[in-house]
């Protein structure tokens, strides 16, 4: 990847919009499986507690490795 | 909306500021300002929380359960019962209901009252022949109690009834 401080002003506006947006629909998806997964302890149901835990945990490392790739400011 | 009719006719060199910005007086200069950059580490740090909370509920979904103790409890002579209508009765512990309905063929079914989406108490609607959860409309099947429409995620927790000896008792389940 290129070095941040190549890119110009609106490159980097460009950047971090890009990556709010993808970073924010990762997050809707987390919410919604943390939801998901209080309804199915609360109600007993036990087989997707796991896959569900280990999604959220992906999303997370995902979430992170974009936030680390925000341009610096300026 | 617009109010420049009510905004004062002056074009001096110090024009009056206009009256919506009397009103809403806000000093940006000391005023907190949230960039995309630190909103989107709001959204990871956020993200982390969230993971461990599902994780926690993984977690405590995985610990062994205790087996819920089995209640056997007398409702009432089966002939007390009419078809058609439902009783309520307290099960399995002092301060928690369950409905029994009695179903047009004389078979019987039992459940836990409370509703699984927010806890409210369900009754039998006896015209459309289904339970009801008066609170958000949640509606179950009275045979099975499984969902039928509303906000409910999950059916309601089933009361096991058996006829011995001309008796109605509930042996086991209910919330």
């Amino acid at each position: 990847m290129t070095p941040p401080q190549d890119h110009t002003n609106s490159q980097r506006s460009l950047i971090v919009n890009i990556i709010l947006s993808i970073v924010f629909m990762l997050w809707i998806i987390q919410l919604f499986i943390l939801m998901t997964s209080l309804d199915a302890w609360m109600g007993g149901e036990t087989a997707l507690l796991w896959p569900s835990a280990i999604s959220s945990v992906v999303l997370t490392f995902l979430t992170f490795g974009l936030v680390k790739a925000l341009p610096r400011d300026h | 909306m617009t109010s420049t009719s009510s905004m004062p006719d002056s074009q001096g060199p110090n024009p009056e500021p206009p009256h919506w910005k009397q009103d809403f007086d806000v000093d940006w200069s000391v005023t907190d300002y949230v960039s995309r950059r630190e909103f989107t580490r709001f959204l990871g740090l956020s993200s982390a929380g969230m993971a461990i909370g599902t994780t926690a509920a993984a977690v405590a979904g995985s610990l062994p359960k205790q087996p819920k103790p089995q209640v056997h409890k007398v409702l009432g002579r089966v002939d007390e019962f009419k078809n058609g209508l439902s009783r309520a009765f307290e099960y399995p512990t002092k301060g928690k209901y369950a409905l029994v309905v009695r179903h047009d063929d004389g078979s019987f079914s039992a459940f836990g009252q409370k509703c699984p989406h927010l806890g409210c108490a369900v009754y039998y609607e006896k015209d459309s022949k289904k339970l009801e959860c008066p609170c958000h409309e949640g509606f179950f099947n009275p045979h099975n109690g499984e969902v039928i429409s509303g906000p409910p995620q999950r059916g309601l927790e089933k009361v096991i009834i058996e006829i011995a000896e001309g008796l109605v008792w509930a042996k086991g389940g209910g919330n």
